[in-house]
Parts: structure tokens; sequence; C-alpha cells
């Protein structure tokens, strides 16, 4: 009889591992290649999955003189940005989701029966491979952005970098802001925050801000955006 | 006529009775492992499967409630694998320590350091599954024979 051994348990926290997916730009050559997927902590490697390349509503390209460079997304995927660009970024959104006691749907609150929580989910990357004073400046009008303060191709590993979320031009206070897929912090007042990068290669921070929906096809609009860039080197 | 329509509601009768189900209600010391977002959103509705220690095919198989609990009992020592995943992405692949009887020992982590997005936050392990009915069981005296004919 079970209960007579009364077995205790504990959580083995040495073990735990976690996951969400990511949106992120690799650089392959004079292109930049969208990816979704598992990237951060990923030690067996990225896990790219497929996603609807119509998903994508908007990029932008700056070059190393933070000039804009007329670019169109590759209609297939993966989505590729054919130009050589210091600073890229890429919107989509992956439309609405409604949360039912039977699975999470990909439709609108008023298309499901039994929602108990629904979104409108956007999502953003923006990836940096050189650097201009004027990326510290918003690049994109009313998205979700991560500014870096100081240029973080030059940070060293084990230093910090600081950092600014913006959305339609005002600080956001509060967010939990994620580094490698691990929560590192909260922005404060000034919609700021340091993340020290602790890991070479690739660098991912993501964050979320979350906004009133309609009521009707969804609760909340959720903006994620993701910072990423390369350590050159280190130390 | 008659004899026929009574023949008739019989055998549709039949599968009813074979599938019947009986049931008790225990009180038992269970595992609970509460999932939460770093919001402090909740894991709700979530699909998880449950490993024993070693093993491959799931001992256990479900959604998380409406809280982001998943509550489940241990009945062998080792490490029970469990693995929780949404729809949109967020999931969580850990392995949880099933030691001595006994004591309960409740965890909790941190919001920041080294925990993930999806924080496992252990409110209580060792919940109490329900104070609920001692030992109720209710036998329904269904039959697997097709029953008597009519006149």
């Amino acid at each position: 009889m079970w209960i007579k051994l009364g077995m205790s348990a504990a959580l083995s926290l040495a073990t735990l591992t976690s996951h969400a997916h990511e949106l992120w730009l690799e650089r392959d050559g004079q292109t930049r290649v969208l990816y979704y997927g598992h990237h951060s902590g990923a030690h067996e490697g990225a896990k790219r999955l497929p996603y609807p390349p119509q998903q994508v509503q908007q990029s932008h390209c700056l070059d190393r003189n933070n000039q804009a460079l007329p670019v169109q997304p590759s209609p297939s995927y993966p989505v590729r940005i054919a130009a050589d660009c210091a600073l890229t970024t890429v919107r989509l959104s992956s439309g609405y989701w409604s949360k039912t006691p039977y699975g999470t749907q990909n439709l609108p609150k008023d298309q499901v029966q039994m929602a108990v929580q629904s979104w409108l989910s956007y999502e953003s990357v923006k990836r940096l491979d050189a650097w201009h004073s004027g990326f510290t400046q918003a690049v994109t009008e009313g998205e979700l952005e991560l500014l870096p303060l100081d240029n973080p191709l030059t940070v060293a590993l084990d230093d910090k970098l600081r950092l600014r979320l913006v959305f339609q031009g005002q600080p956001v206070t509060g967010a939990v802001v994620t580094y490698a897929g691990k929560p590192r912090g909260t922005t404060d007042a000034a919609g700021e925050i340091n993340i020290r990068l602790k890991q070479p290669g690739l660098q991912q921070l993501e964050t979320s801000h979350r906004l009133p929906g309609d009521g009707i096809k969804a609760d909340e609009i959720v903006h994620t955006t993701s910072l990423v860039f390369e350590l050159r080197s280190a130390p | 006529m008659r004899l026929i329509i009574l023949f008739s509601s019989l055998l549709w009768a039949a599968p009813l009775l074979a599938h019947d189900l009986q049931y008790s209600s225990d009180n038992a010391q269970a595992t609970v492992l509460t999932l939460f977002y770093t919001d402090q959103k909740a894991f709700s509705y979530e699909q998880y499967e449950l490993y024993r220690p070693g093993q491959n095919i799931p001992a256990q198989v479900g959604r998380t409630d409406d809280q982001g609990r998943l509550v489940f009992l241990p009945d062998q020592a080792g490490e029970w694998r469990v693995k929780v995943f949404s729809e949109d992405g967020h999931g969580l692949d850990t392995k949880i320590q099933v030691t001595a009887p006994g004591q309960a020992a409740p965890v909790t982590q941190p919001l920041f350091g080294r925990y993930p997005r999806l924080i496992v936050g252990i409110a209580l392990i060792f919940g109490l599954f329900g104070l609920v009915s001692l030992f109720v069981r209710k036998k329904s005296g269904g039959s697997h024979e097709l029953g008597g004919q009519g006149n």
C-alpha cells in the first residue's frame, strides 16, 4: 500500500531546465536569417522550428552610418534579409491565442469555447552586427524595443551591459528581462537594467510587455522583444 | 411485439452495463508541483507527462489545473521526470528527487538567479490530497449478462 510508504519528494534543482520559444537572427554572410525555436540554454545546439513566413510584418535595416537600407524579407522559410545590416529588426505576429481547459488555440477569444485567457501576440527581434551611437535610440515606431546604452559588441565576458526598454518612446518599468532564457532582473523607473554577459557567442536578451486587449478577441496584447548580438572574443 | 421491444431495449442496455465504472475515494499525501511564469501567471491547463524513475512510458499524463498545479502520488523512490509544455512554446523538463518517507520539504525559488523563465515553485511539496471522504466505495450492481427474457 503506497500510502504507508509515505514517500517524500524534493525538487532536484540541479537538473532543472526550461525553455520558451525564441526568435533570433543569424548572420549568413551578407544576409540575416530569422529563426524560431530554442536557442538559449540549448547545450545540445539550437533547435529550429518552422514558422509561417507570412507572420513577418515589418523589418528594418540600418547600415554602419545609421542610414536605412531598403530591405524586403524573403517570402519563404526561413525568412532572409538580404543586406549587410549593422542593425536588423524583424517584427512578426503569431496572432491571437486563447487558452481553454483543453489547450491553447491559435484563435481569438470569440472563436473558441471556454476561453479562460486570451492574448494577441507580437514578437520582434533586433540584431546588432556593428555599432553606431544612434543605435541607442529606438528604430521602430510604437514597438517594444531593448536599447543598448553602450556598444554591446565591445562588452567583455562577465561585464555588464546597460539597457533601456521602451514602448512607444516611453520607458517600460518593472519588466522582467531574461538573458539566455533566464530571468535576470526587472527594469527600473527609467526602464533601465544592467545585465552581466556570462556566456560567449550569441547573446540573447528578451522581455515582454502586456497591455489590455479589446476584451472581445483578446484580453491582453503581449509584446515580446529580443536583442541579439555576438560577443566577438572571449577575454 | 412487446417481447421484441423489450429484447431490443436489453440489447441496447448491455454495453452500458458492461462498461459500468466503480470508484473509491481516499485520502493520500501527494506531491504538488506549482508552475507559474515570472509575472506570477499560473501555467494553467497545460499538458504534462510524468515518468517513474528510469521509465519511458509516462505514469501519468494530463493537464495542470487552473492554478497551474500538477499533483501526483509517488509510489517509489528515485528521480521522477516531469515534462510540461504549452502550445505556444513554453515548457519545462525537470526531475524531482523522491527520497525517504516522511517529512514535508517545502521548496521555493527566487525569481532571479540561476532559475529559468518558467519558474517552478514548489509551493508545497507534500500537499494534502484532499480531506474529502475517508473511504467511500460505491458499487453499482451491474451485470455482464443480458438479463432475462420478458413475456
